[in-house]
C-alpha cells in the first residue's frame, strides 16, 4: 500500500503559541522548570514516517503510542494509525518542562460525503528535544475521528 | 500412553512429540510429529511398539497451541473474524480479517480488496508467530467488488467464530434493504456496532489518491461507523442468541456514520463450519 505523506501541523503551547509545518524544520521554545526555555526541534527529512513497503521506524503501534526513538535519548517518536482520509493531523505539545509534557494528536476531520478506504496506515513523527526526554514523562492522547 | 512418554527420548531421540492419542481403529496408539520427522519416527516404531507391546502409528501433525484470544491483535488458535491483520509484516498497515471460508477446497479468509492493492501479498497477525496467509484472488477491479481472498495455510486457524460477536456463523446470505446488521469492527472502538442496510446494492468510487478510480459494488448501511484499519471487518445478522449469518464486510466509511460493505453477492462462498 502506497500512502502519500500527509502534512502535519505541529503546535506547541508554552509561553506563547507557535506553529510550523513539518516541511519547514525549525524550533519552538518550550518553558523548562528553571524558567528558561528548551528548544523543541523537528527532525528533518524523516520527520513523517508512513508504513509502507520498506518504510522504517514506525513500530507496531495499534492506534496511538509515544515511543523512545531508537538510540536517541532526546527524541520521542509519536506513532498513530490513520485512514487515507485523515490527511491533516495536528500535534499539540504543552508543558512546563521536559519532565512534564502533554502531547495531543488530533487526526483531523474526515471530509463529509467522501467514500474513505478504511485501511489503517501507520504514521509517525520524531520529535527531538534539546535535552533528554522520556515517554514515561509524557501524557499522550489522540482525538478526532 | 504414560509409558510412551518415558520411552520416547530413549528410543526416538529429540524429536518433538506433539500428540499421543488412542487409535481405536488400529487398536493402538497414534503419535503426531512434525511432517519432516515422520520418517525418522517410523524407523523407530518397531522398537517402540515392541517395548510398549502395542501397535504405534506416526502421522504428521501440528504443535498444540492453546486458544489465545485476549485482544483483536492477539487472537488465534483459532482465529476469529474481526481480528486485526497487518500487511507485509507485524508492523505494517492494518486491515481487519473477514469471514473464513472454504473455496475450491482451500481454507481462506476474506478481507477488503483495496487492502491488497499494491505492495506485499503476505499478511500477519501481531500475536501470531508467522505469516497467516497470502492473497490468492481478488475481485477488486473496475466494476468489481472490494473483496479479496487470502489463503490460510495453517487450516487449524480457521473458525466460524466472530470476535466479540455470536459464537457461530451458520450460513451466508446477501444483504437486503432494511435488514438489521452488525459488525465486528477490527480497529476502531467507541462507534455503533449495529445498524441497518439502506441499499443492498450500490455503486461507489473510493476517495483515495493511491487507488484507481474504479467503480465498485457493495451494500450501504447506516448507523455503523468505521475508521482506519476497519476495512474487512465482518458484517453479520444475528440469528437467535448465538448464531449469525455472514452478510459480507465493511470496507469504507461514508461521512462517518455510514459504511459500505463488500457483500458476498459477487461470489458465493462456502461458509466454514468448524
Amino acid at each position: 500500500m502506497r500512502v502519500s505523506a500527509a502534512t502535519i501541523a505541529l503546535v506547541a503551547f508554552g509561553l506563547s503559541a507557535c506553529a510550523l509545518q513539518i516541511e519547514e524544520p525549525g524550533s519552538i521554545p518550550i518553558p523548562n522548570s528553571e524558567g528558561g526555555t528548551a528548544d523543541l526541534h523537528i527532525t528533518d527529512g524523516s520527520g513523517l514516517l508512513v508504513s509502507a513497503e520498506g518504510a522504517t521506524g514506525a513500530g507496531a503501534a495499534e492506534n496511538f503510542e509515544i515511543q523512545q526513538a531508537p538510540g536517541a535519548t532526546n527524541t520521542v517518536r509519536v506513532v498513530w494509525i490513520a485512514s487515507p482520509c485523515e490527511d491533516s493531523p495536528q500535534l499539540t505539545i504543552e508543558g512546563t518542562s521536559l519532565d512534564d509534557l502533554d502531547i495531543t494528536l488530533d487526526r483531523g476531520p474526515v471530509p463529509d460525503d467522501v467514500v474513505c478506504a478504511d485501511i489503517g496506515a501507520v504514521h509517525g513523527v520524531d520529535l527531538m528535544f534539546e535535552g533528554d526526554v522520556s515517554p514515561e514523562h509524557i501524557e499522550g492522547r489522540m482525538v478526532g475521528q | 500412553m504414560e509409558a510412551l512418554g518415558g520411552l520416547w527420548p530413549r528410543i526416538v531421540g529429540d524429536v518433538p512429540l506433539f500428540l499421543v492419542a488412542v487409535d481405536v481403529r488400529a487398536n493402538g496408539l497414534r503419535v503426531e510429529v512434525a511432517p519432516e520427522n515422520v520418517s525418522r519416527v517410523e524407523a523407530a516404531l518397531p522398537t517402540l511398539a515392541q517395548a510398549l507391546d502395542v501397535h504405534v502409528r506416526a502421522v504428521a501433525g501440528e504443535p498444540y497451541v492453546a486458544d489465545v484470544c485476549q485482544t483483536r491483535s492477539n487472537c488465534h488458535s483459532p482465529m476469529r473474524a474481526g481480528i486485526l491483520i497487518r500487511k507485509g509484516s507485524k508492523t505494517g498497515s492494518i486491515c481487519s480479517q473477514g469471514f473464513h471460508v472454504v473455496r475450491n477446497g482451500d481454507y481462506q479468509f476474506l478481507t477488503a480488496g483495496h487492502c491488497g492493492y499494491s505492495g506485499s501479498n503476505t499478511w500477519y497477525h501481531t500475536g501470531y508467530c508467522c505469516a497467516i496467509g497470502s492473497e490468492t484472488d481478488t475481485a477488486f477491479q473496475h466494476l468489481g467488488d472490494d473483496i479479496m481472498w487470502v489463503n490460510m495455510p495453517n487450516t487449524g486457524q480457521a473458525s466460524d467464530n466472530i470476535y466479540g460477536g455470536p459464537s457461530d456463523i451458520i450460513a451466508f446470505d446477501f444483504p437486503r434493504d432494511g435488514q438489521a446488521v452488525c459488525v465486528s469492527r477490527g480497529n476502531t472502538g467507541g462507534l455503533p456496532d449495529c445498524g441497518t442496510v439502506t441499499d443492498a446494492v450500490v455503486q461507489y468510487v473510493l476517495n483515495d489518491d493511491n487507488l484507481p478510480d474504479w467503480t465498485l459494488t457493495g451494500a450501504r448501511t447506516t448507523g455503523i461507523g468505521a475508521g482506519g484499519g476497519d476495512s474487512g471487518s465482518p458484517y453479520y445478522a444475528k440469528v437467535g442468541t448465538s448464531g449469525a449469518v455472514d452478510l459480507g464486510f465493511t470496507v469504507v466509511t461514508v461521512a462517518g456514520s455510514q459504511s459500505l460493505g463488500g457483500s458476498t453477492t459477487c461470489c458465493q462462498v462456502e461458509v466454514g463450519r468448524w
